[in-house]
C-alpha cells in the first residue's frame, strides 16, 4: 500500500529544511534519544537491545565451537546477519534477508571487522582445526529510519558484553569450561554514523519519512581514534567531495556521542 | 439490564446489556445477549448499542466525502488510495469530458482528488464518483493525516468548528470522511490551522474539549 | 492466585513454585509504533513481540477470499533465543506453530467482515524458555484487540504438564523437557470453548481432567491480566 501523505510531506519537509529545522524539531546534527540495553537476552552470549528514537534493534551474539576456514586456519569466524521483521514495517516481508538487510549485515560485519573490534586469532583454540563461531543476529523490532547506526551500535554492544566459556585443548582434545566465562578479546572499539544527503542538506540519523525522500546516504564506520574503519555510500545520487569530506568531519563529531553511549554499557 | 455505563471502555467479548436494543457499529448478538466486538468507547443511544473505537481505520459507506490519491490507471479505471482497508475505484466514464481521448491529460497517477463514494458492494470494493458540485483535483493546500475520532469531532458532533476555522483564519478547509483534511490559505494560518487539529486529534475524548478549541480559534 | 481451587497439592517445583502458580507475567499492548496493532511478553525468561498488520487488501486473486479476510500468521524464533543458536527461517517446527497459532485465534475473529482482505499476525520469539506457543497466542489476542480487529473475544492460552507424578500449571524450560507430560490449551473463555489443545506425553484419564481443569483456571486468569492490560491503555488517554 502507498503512504498517501507521503507526497504532502515532501513539501512541508524541505519547508523546514529551509527553516533550519526538521520534522521532530531536532536540528540538522542531532540524534534521537538513544538507549541501550545490554544483557537483554539471557540466553545469548552477548546481546542490546538498541533504540534510536522510535527504531528498535535488537542484536544477540551465540558463539560455538567449529572449524576454522582453510585459508585463515589461526582466526576465529565471526558472521553477522540482518532480520529486517514484518512487524517492523508493513512493507517489510517474510523470507531470506532482502538486498537491504544484506547490506546492513554487510557494512555492520565490515565495521567490525575490519577495525579490528575483536583479536580473532585469540578466538582460535587449536591452529587448523577447532576456534570459536560468533554469530551476530540484528533483528529490526520496529523501524522508523536510520537502521544503520542503530544495527552498528547494538551489535558493538552486544560484542562487548559477550562472554564466551573458556575453552583449552588438552593432549587434543577440546575441554569446554561453561563456568567460567571470558570476555572477548576487544582490540579496537568502532561504530558506524550514517550521514544523509536531504534535498541537499546533509542530516544525520533520519526519521522513516526523510528516509523516503533523501537523495542518498554515506555510512562511515570510525575506530576510537577517530580513523575510519568502513565506509558505505547507498541511494541513487551522487556526493560531490566537498559533501563527503563535510559528511565525515560530521559524522566524526558524532562519532565521538555514540563512543561515550558505548563507555557507559562497558564498565 | 446494561451491564456497563454510557461512554466506558469496553474490550471485545464483553457483555453489554440484554435488554432489547438495536445493534450498532462494534457489536454482535448472541443468544439474545448483546456484546461488544472491539476495543472502544460504548455509546447507548435511545434504542441502538454501538462501540466507537479509538483509532480504527476508515470504512467507506455510501455518500462519503473522500480525500484520494491516484495510483494506478487502467483504460477502464483509476485505482484510488482512499486511506482505508480497500483499494477505491473511479470508472473513466464518469469524466464529464468524453471527447478527451487521451484521458492521462485529465487525471494522472499520483494526482490527489476530492471523490464521493457512490457504491460500496458486498465484497467492498468502492466505487467513486467526480459527478457533483465541488468534487475534483486538487492543485494547491496541505493535506493532513487524522484519526477517525477528530473527524467525527470536526464533522459530525460540532461541524460549526470547521466553520469557525474557515472564518477566523480566512481559509479553505474540507473535513474529508476518510480521516484526511485539506487546508489552503496562508502559509501562518496553515500553521495555527495543524496545531489546533494536532490537539485535537491527541486529545479527542477531552473534557470541554469544544470550548478549548474554540478558544485556540479565536486567540491563536 | 486461584485461592478458591479445591485441589490440595503441598508439591513445592523446582523454581519454588507450588504446582498452581504462574510465572512472573508482564504483557503490554501498543509498544510498535508502525504496526496496526502489537503487544510485547515476558513471561520468566521468555520474551515475545507480537505485530498485526490489516486488514489490508490482498491484491492477489490467487490468496484472497471473497467471502472473508485471509488470516496470515508467522511464528518466528530469534537465532539468539534458544541455547544452541537456531539457523533464521521457517522450519517444521515454527510452520506447525504458525498453523496452530492462527487456527486457535480464527475462531475468535469477524473474518467474515473483511472480505478479499488479509490479516497478519507475526509472533517473534526473542528469548524462549518453555511455553512460547500459548505466549504466542495471548500476545497475538491482545495484539488484534489493540489493532481494533473485531472479535468475538480475547483467546486466553496456558500449558499444563505432569512433572514428577503431579499435575503443574504453567511448565518451565526444564519441566518441559524432563517432565512427563505437557499440554498447551486455549480457550475462548467468555464460552469456555477449547480452541486449541495439544499433548504429548503421559496422562492418565483422571489426570487428563485435573489437568485441563488446573489449565482452565490459569487461562482465566491469564484473561484477567490481558483485559486488565488492555484498560491501562486507555485508562490514561481519557
Amino acid at each position: 500500500m502507498v503512504n498517501v501523505i507521503s507526497e504532502v510531506s515532501e513539501e512541508k519537509i524541505l519547508d523546514l529544511i529551509n527553516q533550519e529545522t526538521r520534522i521532530d524539531k531536532r536540528s540538522f546534527e542531532e540524534y534521537r534519544d538513544i538507549t541501550v540495553k545490554t544483557d537483554y537476552i539471557s540466553k545469548a552470549n552477548g546481546s542490546a537491545l538498541v533504540s534510536i528514537g522510535a527504531t528498535t534493534v535488537v542484536a544477540g551474539v551465540k558463539a560455538s565451537i567449529t572449524t576454522p576456514f582453510a585459508n585463515t586456519p589461526d582466526e576465529g569466524i565471526i558472521i553477522t546477519n540482518t532480520e529486517l521483521l514484518a512487524i517492523a514495517n508493513k512493507n517489510f516481508e517474510y523470507g531470506p534477508p532482502n538486498k537491504f538487510a544484506v547490506e546492513i549485515s554487510r557494512v555492520v560485519d565490515r565495521c567490525i571487522r575490519e577495525a579490528p573490534l575483536i583479536d580473532l586469532k585469540q578466538l582460535c583454540i587449536v591452529e587448523g582445526s577447532t576456534c570459536w563461531k560468533l554469530h551476530i543476529d540484528i533483528y529490526l523490532l520496529d523501524f522508523d529510519g536510520n537502521i544503520m547506526d542503530a544495527a552498528g551500535l547494538a551489535a558493538v554492544c552486544a560484542l562487548l558484553t559477550t562472554k564466551i566459556p573458556t575453552a583449552t585443548s588438552i593432549n587434543g582434545e577440546i575441554n569446554i569450561d561453561e563456568n567460567t566465562k571470558t570476555k572477548l578479546p576487544i582490540k579496537n572499539k568502532s561504530i558506524l554514523c550514517s550521514v544523509c544527503k536531504l534535498f541537499n542538506q546533509l542530516v544525520i540519523d533520519p526519521v522513516s519519512v526523510e528516509e523516503s525522500l533523501m537523495d542518498a546516504s554515506i555510512s562511515i564506520g570510525f575506530r576510537e581514534d577517530g580513523s575510519l574503519c568502513a565506509i558505505q555510500k547507498c541511494g541513487f545520487e551522487p556526493f560531490t567531495i566537498t559533501e563527503v569530506r563535510n559528511a565525515i568531519n560530521i559524522a566524526f563529531k558524532k562519532s565521538t556521542e555514540l563512543f561515550n553511549i558505548i563507555e557507559t554499557i562497558d564498565k | 439490564m446494561l451491564y456497563v455505563d454510557n461512554k466506558e471502555v469496553v474490550l471485545p467479548g464483553m457483555l453489554l446489556t440484554d435488554g432489547n436494543y438495536k445493534l450498532g457499529r462494534g457489536t454482535f448478538k448472541e443468544k439474545g445477549k448483546i456484546y461488544s466486538n472491539m476495543t472502544g468507547l460504548v455509546y447507548f443511544d435511545s434504542d441502538i448499542v454501538s462501540v466507537i473505537p479509538f483509532k480504527n481505520a476508515y470504512k467507506p459507506k455510501y455518500g462519503d466525502l473522500v480525500i484520494g490519491r491516484v495510483t494506478s490507471s487502467s483504460y477502464s479505471s483509476w485505482g484510488i488510495n482512499i486511506n482505508s482497508t480497500y483499494q477505491g475505484f473511479l470508472p473513466t466514464s464518469e469524466l464529464y469530458d468524453n471527447q478527451e481521448h487521451n484521458i492521462s491529460h485529465i487525471i494522472n497517477v499520483r494526482d490527489m482528488l476530492l471523490l464521493r463514494v457512490s457504491n460500496v458492494d458486498e465484497i467492498n470494493r468502492v466505487k467513486l464518483t467526480l459527478r457533483a458540485h465541488g468534487l475534483g483535483k486538487f492543485n494547491q493546500g496541505v493535506i493532513i493525516k487524522v484519526k477517525q475520532p477528530t473527524v467525527h469531532f470536526l464533522s459530525e458532533e460540532n461541524a460549526f468548528l470547521t466553520t469557525l476555522i474557515q472564518e477566523y483564519t480566512q481559509t479553505d478547509v474540507i473535513v474529508a470522511k476518510n480521516g484526511l483534511i485539506w487546508i489552503n490559505g496562508l502559509k501562518e494560518n496553515i500553521k495555527n490551522i495543524m496545531t489546533i487539529i494536532e490537539f485535537i486529534d491527541e486529545n479527542p475524548f477531552m473534557h470541554n474539549l469544544v470550548k478549548k478549541v474554540q478558544s485556540m480559534i479565536i486567540n491563536p | 492466585m486461584n485461592e478458591g481451587f479445591t485441589l490440595k497439592d503441598e508439591f513445592i517445583r523446582e523454581d519454588g513454585r507450588t504446582y498452581n502458580t504462574l510465572r512472573n507475567m508482564k504483557l503490554e499492548v501498543g509498544v510498535l509504533n508502525n504496526a496496526d496493532g502489537s503487544a510485547y511478553i515476558e513471561c520468566g525468561n521468555n520474551k515475545i513481540i507480537v505485530g498485526v498488520y490489516g486488514p489490508r487488501e490482498l491484491y492477489s486473486k490467487k490468496h484472497s477470499k471473497p467471502d472473508g479476510a485471509v488470516l496470515r500468521c508467522k511464528y518466528n524464533m530469534a537465532p539468539f533465543s534458544v541455547t544452541e543458536r537456531k539457523r533464521p527461517g521457517p522450519d517444521r517446527r515454527s510452520t506447525e506453530i504458525s498453523k496452530l497459532i492462527s487456527e486457535a485465534i480464527t475462531p475468535s475473529i469477524f473474518l467474515e467482515k473483511f472480505p478479499r482482505a488479509s490479516i497478519d499476525i507475526s509472533i517473534e520469539v526473542l528469548e524462549a524458555e518453555g511455553g512460547t506457543r500459548c505466549l504466542g497466542i495471548i500476545g497475538a489476542s491482545l495484539a488484534l484487540a489493540d489493532a481494533e480487529i473485531p472479535m468475538r473475544d480475547l483467546i486466553s492460552a496456558c500449558a499444563v504438564g505432569k512433572v514428577d507424578d503431579h499435575i503443574v500449571l504453567d511448565l518451565s524450560e526444564k519441566e518441559d523437557k524432563e517432565g512427563q507430560a505437557d499440554m498447551p490449551v486455549a480457550i475462548m473463555p467468555r464460552t469456555r470453548e477449547i480452541t486449541f489443545l495439544q499433548m504429548d506425553g503421559h496422562l492418565t484419564g483422571p489426570e487428563f481432567d485435573k489437568a485441563l481443569q488446573l489449565a482452565f483456571d490459569g487461562c482465566e486468569f491469564i484473561y484477567q491480566l490481558q483485559q486488565q492490560t488492555l484498560f491501562n491503555k486507555y485508562e490514561g488517554g481519557l
